[in-house]
């Protein structure tokens, strides 16, 4: 079963038009990360009731492409956005 | 389309970076478990006593008795004092620059703000007990309630002088004071005044805002803010101050004080000057023929308010 990514709640955040600046508040000796393009919209579909097909879809529909073509990639980024501690799974 | 637009590679904005900042301080203040405010800034435009612009540091206020943990505790994360201060001053150093090589703006820690004649601590637990949160970063942190936060913003106005810069950003204030606070909240700025002893130092606002002023005698703290806020501009009237307070047999150290003063304090003042020893000392000469040049002026100013002190006895 497939489980909701949600951000992580230890940590302050920044949200423009197309970027976004992530700290983690505990791993403050690191420089925070900067979302930009796609890697932002991949953030901002994380909002707590999208499991993996989810977010792709909404990552594709944004950028009006299937959800297949960019699947893969979405889900290796948010793997590693969750190695960052920065998402997790509900 | 590939998700290659993460990480380190693009730049920090000043704009994120001091939301962001907020959440750091918050969080390590947190986890030692020290109080502390954050003013001006980001949360006092969110109180709608300021007009929205860029800062360029984060400014908090910390409980007096806890801010060495506080500055011990951003230095674990590896910030550090930008450039040590060894200059003499017209009121008592209120606060501590930190710096990150991360990072493009800097903390000011301060464990006092000029204006507030209490004693620190007495000031701190006043601002304490009128304090509220707003949400910076997705993070809720605490700040001085509106009320508290305008005699922030007003008295870091008034310490710059009656400038008509400053009359008109002291003017403005006072206009988004009146919209965003009613009549009881406003007369809490009164209260907080005395219990803060700003009374004095705040009288042009809280005249402004048609608050009843009682008139205070001139203490020296009082005579010192005048000081300061008669002397924008004037170099060399901390130096003043300084010999003021200090036993005659003591004046050559200062004096030597005062002409060489720390490289890394000279190079900031003029980040223009040359590298090496030679530009190190046209600098030197530099600020020594200004600091000379505005000797009498600021000896007059000086002179002029402590002669007022006296009268007013």
């Amino acid at each position: 079963m497939s489980c909701s990514w949600h951000h992580a709640r230890d940590i302050a955040v920044v949200a423009g038009s197309d970027r976004v600046a992530v700290l983690h508040l505990g791993r403050l000796e690191e420089a925070p990360m900067i979302l930009t393009g796609t890697a932002a919209a991949i953030w901002e579909a994380v909002d707590g009731t999208g499991d993996d097909e989810a977010v792709a879809s909404r990552v594709a529909a944004r950028y009006d492409v299937e959800a297949s073509d960019i699947r893969n990639q979405v889900l290796t980024f948010l793997r590693h956005l969750a190695s960052c501690h920065l998402i997790a799974r509900t | 389309m590939s998700v290659t637009d993460c990480g380190s590679g693009p730049t920090l904005h000043l704009d994120e970076a001091v939301p962001l900042l907020h959440g750091l301080v918050d969080e390590v203040a947190r986890a030692l478990g020290i109080r502390l405010l954050f003013i001006k800034g980001p949360v006092l435009t969110a109180q709608g006593l300021r007009d929205a612009h860029q800062s360029v540091d984060v400014d908090v206020l910390v409980d007096p008795a806890r801010a060495s943990d506080l500055r011990q505790g951003l230095e674990r994360h590896g910030w550090s004092v930008r450039v040590p201060s060894t200059t003499a001053r017209v009121l008592p150093r209120h606060s501590t620059a930190y710096a990150h090589r991360l990072w493009p703006c800097e903390i000011d820690v301060h464990d006092r703000f000029p204006g507030f004649l209490a004693e620190p601590q007495t000031t701190f637990e006043a601002l304490w007990a009128h304090r509220t949160s707003v949400a910076v970063a997705g993070r809720d942190v605490l700040c001085p309630q509106p009320v508290a936060h305008l005699a922030v913003a007003a008295l870091h106005l008034l310490r710059e002088g009656t400038s008509p810069r400053t009359k008109e950003q002291l003017a403005r204030l006072v206009e988004l004071a009146e919209a965003a606070l009613d009549t009881d909240q406003r007369f809490d700025l009164g209260v907080i005044a005395a219990r803060t002893g700003s009374l004095g130092t705040l009288r042009p606002v809280l005249d402004a805002l048609g608050l009843p002023t009682v008139v205070t005698a001139t203490t020296e703290d009082l005579t010192d803010w005048q000081v300061r806020t008669s002397s924008r501009g004037v170099r060399s009237v901390g130096w003043v101050m300084e010999l003021r307070r200090t036993p005659l047999r003591r004046w050559p150290e200062t004096l030597v004080r005062a002409v060489l003063l720390t490289e890394a304090e000279i190079r900031d003042a003029q980040p223009q000057a040359a590298p090496g020893s030679w530009g190190l000392l046209r600098a030197r000469l530099r600020r020594l023929r200004l600091g000379l040049r505005d000797i009498p002026r600021a000896c007059r100013i000086v002179w002029s308010a402590y002669r007022r002190r006296s009268s007013d006895r």
